[in-house]
């Protein structure tokens, strides 16, 4: 066997098991992403609650503001890291079925394409946000005064967040027959199948 | 102004990409002809571009409906438990053969003694024997040029879609215009030996080759063929033959069936391409992702230019 052959068949190989370990990646990516941003708001309320009070001083505050920013771009970062594991759990997962037909064949699984293609294409919102208020205004999205620019940030990726639990809710609904929205009473968000 | 031409144009484009998505929808069916799905393409390209080159179904499977006739994800697709099988012993102990269609498709299930090296549909697509004698002394499935589909592992050299080249080397030929999509199961015992290969194969009805001699499938319209093997490919060597149509097969020979309703059909009738799912799918999807992406951008560079005036105010 040649070592093109080698690599050829390895590249196979990978894609075509790699999809039950890969899948993490969009769920972890996105999932933190909204749950960073979160965090940063949620400094940004208790900084300027604690600082509209006068529980804290302007020094206390810019060093909750560091926080948020730091939280701010590890969201940032991680959206990238959810959608590019999108792309790669998107092509190990038709490598898996056997192409884009049986997927779309199949109830659960064309549920999953279709809302995967939503939660992709709502994480282009805070990403483009984010890089146009940073370059065009040289501001971040979460250290201003307005908590409207958070909500829009988080607000598409809230609801990603939520399509890609979804997503992964099928997946698990399809290898085990079972979710574990089940278990949290979300059933009704799944096909049958 | 430069941010609303610029929402203006993604808003365009991404509404004329949905309607003519829809239109595509609309006016179906990105009917091209399949290639074979699996593991044969030479390149990782060919890997990807055959996710789109099969023409198949979109349609959730209802319970009304017999599912599809699935190529190209590694396993029998559930119909065949529910036709009839025909045993076919030129193609070994568990020979067999099935078949199913639809409005555009004919789907025929094959299967074969692992210790066969080739097995083949020889079809009299000239029609030169009389099918409605269905005699096998007058029919003549291997004139040269008629139509033969192909499978097996070695020996022979042309897999799929071929012409039969005569009684005289090379007997088979491919057709330059393959028409054929299918794919290999290794079949099991209960033991988990491995007895069988099954071919899952499916062909349009009428595919419009003219110069391959491609058999045209109809319900009414008798089609002479062999089911020939390594072993079994001889008129006088005591093969298994048919006259098929649609609805129906009249089997002979070296078989234990008679005939039987083959007029089975699949759920595939309102079916979508797996081009046209994603190209529809993905296009509203970014349709919607606009709409989320000018309201945020609106409302946040509003947003944004207050706050940069109430900063400049402080200072």
């Amino acid at each position: 066997m040649s070592f093109i052959d080698l690599l050829w068949n390895t590249m196979m190989e990978f894609l075509h098991t790699a999809h039950p370990a890969v899948i993490h990646f969009p769920i972890i990516g996105i999932l933190a992403s909204f749950m960073a941003g979160s965090t940063a708001l949620l400094i940004k309320i208790v900084a300027d609650i604690a600082y509209h009070r006068d529980w804290i001083d302007m020094d206390w505050k810019e060093l909750a503001y560091r926080f948020v920013d730091r939280f701010e771009f590890t969201s940032y970062v991680l959206i990238f890291l959810g959608m590019g594991g999108y792309i790669i759990a998107g092509v190990t997962g038709f490598f898996a079925i056997g192409g884009v037909e049986p997927a779309i064949n199949n109830t659960l699984l064309e549920y999953k394409v279709r809302l995967s293609l939503y939660a992709f294409v709502l994480c282009f919102t805070p990403i483009f946000l984010k890089t146009y208020i940073g370059i065009v205004f040289r501001r971040n999205v979460f250290t201003n005064e307005s908590y409207i620019l958070p909500i829009l940030y988080l607000l598409p990726l809230v609801v990603a967040a939520g399509l890609t639990s979804v997503v992964a809710g099928t997946g698990g609904k399809y290898v085990y027959g079972h979710s574990i929205l089940e278990i949290f009473g979300l059933s009704f968000l799944l096909p049958e199948g | 102004m430069k941010i609303k031409q610029t929402l203006a144009i993604i808003l365009g484009i991404s509404i004329i990409i949905s309607a003519f998505a829809g239109s595509t929808l609309a006016t179906d069916r990105v009917e091209t002809q399949s290639t074979q799905l699996g593991l044969h393409a030479p390149t990782i390209i060919g890997e990807l571009l055959s996710f789109n080159a099969s023409t198949y179904i979109a349609e959730k499977t209802q319970s009304q409906k017999l599912p599809p006739v699935i190529i190209g994800d590694g396993k029998l697709s559930p119909i065949w438990e529910e036709v009839k099988t025909f045993t076919v012993a030129s193609y070994g102990e568990n020979g067999l053969i099935a078949s199913v269609h639809s409005n555009n498709f004919v789907y025929f299930l094959i299967q074969f003694d692992l210790t066969m090296d080739w097995v083949a549909i020889q079809l009299d697509s000239d029609n030169s024997s009389d099918p409605e004698n269905f005699d096998p002394a007058t029919m003549e499935p291997m004139a040269a040029g008629d139509d033969m589909w192909v499978f097996g592992t070695t020996s022979i050299g042309v897999f799929g879609d071929a012409n039969s080249h005569g009684q005289a080397p090379p007997f088979v030929t491919p057709d330059d215009q393959d028409d054929l999509f299918w794919e290999e199961i290794i079949i099991n015992d209960t033991s988990g030996a491995q007895i069988a290969k099954a071919i899952e194969v499916g062909r349009a009805l009428d595919t419009g080759d003219t110069a391959g001699r491609d058999a045209v499938f109809t319900t009414s319209y008798n089609v002479s063929m062999y089911f020939a093997s390594n072993e079994f490919h001889r008129p006088d060597s005591n093969i298994a033959y048919a006259k098929f149509v649609l609805s129906g097969l009249e089997i002979g020979g070296n078989t234990t069936d008679t005939g039987g309703d083959t007029d089975v059909k699949p759920q595939e009738d309102n079916k979508i391409s797996a081009t046209v799912y994603m190209f529809y799918n993905g296009a509203m999807a970014l349709l919607v992702g606009s709409i989320v992406y000018a309201v945020v951008t609106i409302i946040g560079v509003y947003e944004i230019k207050k706050e940069v005036r109430r900063s400049d105010e402080l200072h």
